[in-house]
């Protein structure tokens, strides 16, 4: 049984530290967990709605993602925390992006050119209803490239940063050091 | 039943097993290339989260 008091006669503590794992962290390593095997089935749900373009596009996207992600955390160890929760929430925002604009679309494609050109009030030629399908094609191809070619440029400057910054110090320490040692020389 | 025939279909069972494998490997190669990947996040995550409150339970005497 361990006593949890200070002894005043005593000031002198034996320091034993226990590697008791309290409710409360428990609770919060279980969310973590749940959090990103729920990213993962969305992952694989938003993936299994998009059929073709799911499973050679967005599967092999996102594996870049994760990839690239647990990459950065482990090599800039300075911001391991914020990298993780970054790559989690960019992993989400874009599912949850493809699994708004899937689910958008079929309300908003069988309005006719005239249907839009009375809700805008303005002259639509019925051409303009042909293009819908090819900017609607263009926005989705847009959107699942750019996002993750951008988290790597994101990951790969976080690194370079990371290394301009041991390097920076490396300097100083340089600098420190030939400092030290001319003080020395004086004394 | 012969020794050989035995053989034989032991054989077919693990080819069949070896192409089963392959098969599911290469259907979630991608994957299985990621999990340990968001493996890795969560526990750096978790890691980073359990030293912030630190477990400062002393024993006092």
């Amino acid at each position: 049984m361990t006593v949890e008091h200070y002894n005043a006669e005593n000031p002198r503590m034996h320091i034993s530290y226990s590697k008791v794992e309290r409710p409360e962290e428990l609770t919060s390593k279980l969310k973590i967990a749940a959090f990103y095997l729920g990213v993962v089935i969305v992952w694989l749900i938003v993936a299994s709605i998009y059929r073709g373009f799911g499973r050679s596009w967005i599967i092999p996207a996102v594996s870049v993602m994760w990839i690239a992600g647990a990459i950065t955390a482990y090599v800039a160890r300075n911001d391991e925390e914020n990298t993780t929760r970054e790559t989690r929430w960019v992993i989400l925002g874009f599912l949850g992006f493809l699994l708004i604009y899937r689910s958008i679309l079929p309300f908003i494609v069988p309005l006719s050119s005239a249907q839009m050109a009375a809700a805008l009030d303005i002259n639509i030629p019925a051409v303009s209803g042909a293009a819908i399908a090819g900017m609607l094609q263009s926005i989705l191809l847009l959107a699942s490239v750019l996002t993750p070619v951008g988290f790597l440029i994101w990951c790969g400057q976080k690194i370079r940063q990371y290394h301009g910054r041991r390097s920076r110090q490396a300097v100083f320490e340089r600098v420190k050091g030939v400092k030290r040692a001319m003080k020395g020389d004086e004394q | 039943m012969t020794v050989s025939e035995i053989f034989q279909s032991v054989f077919v069972f693990h080819v069949n097993a070896f192409y089963g494998i392959i098969f599911f490997l290469q259907a979630n190669f991608f994957l299985l290339l990621s999990l340990p990947a968001a493996a890795y996040l969560a526990w750096t995550e978790m890691k980073a989260k359990a030293a912030l409150s630190a477990d400062d339970k002393r024993r006092v005497s």
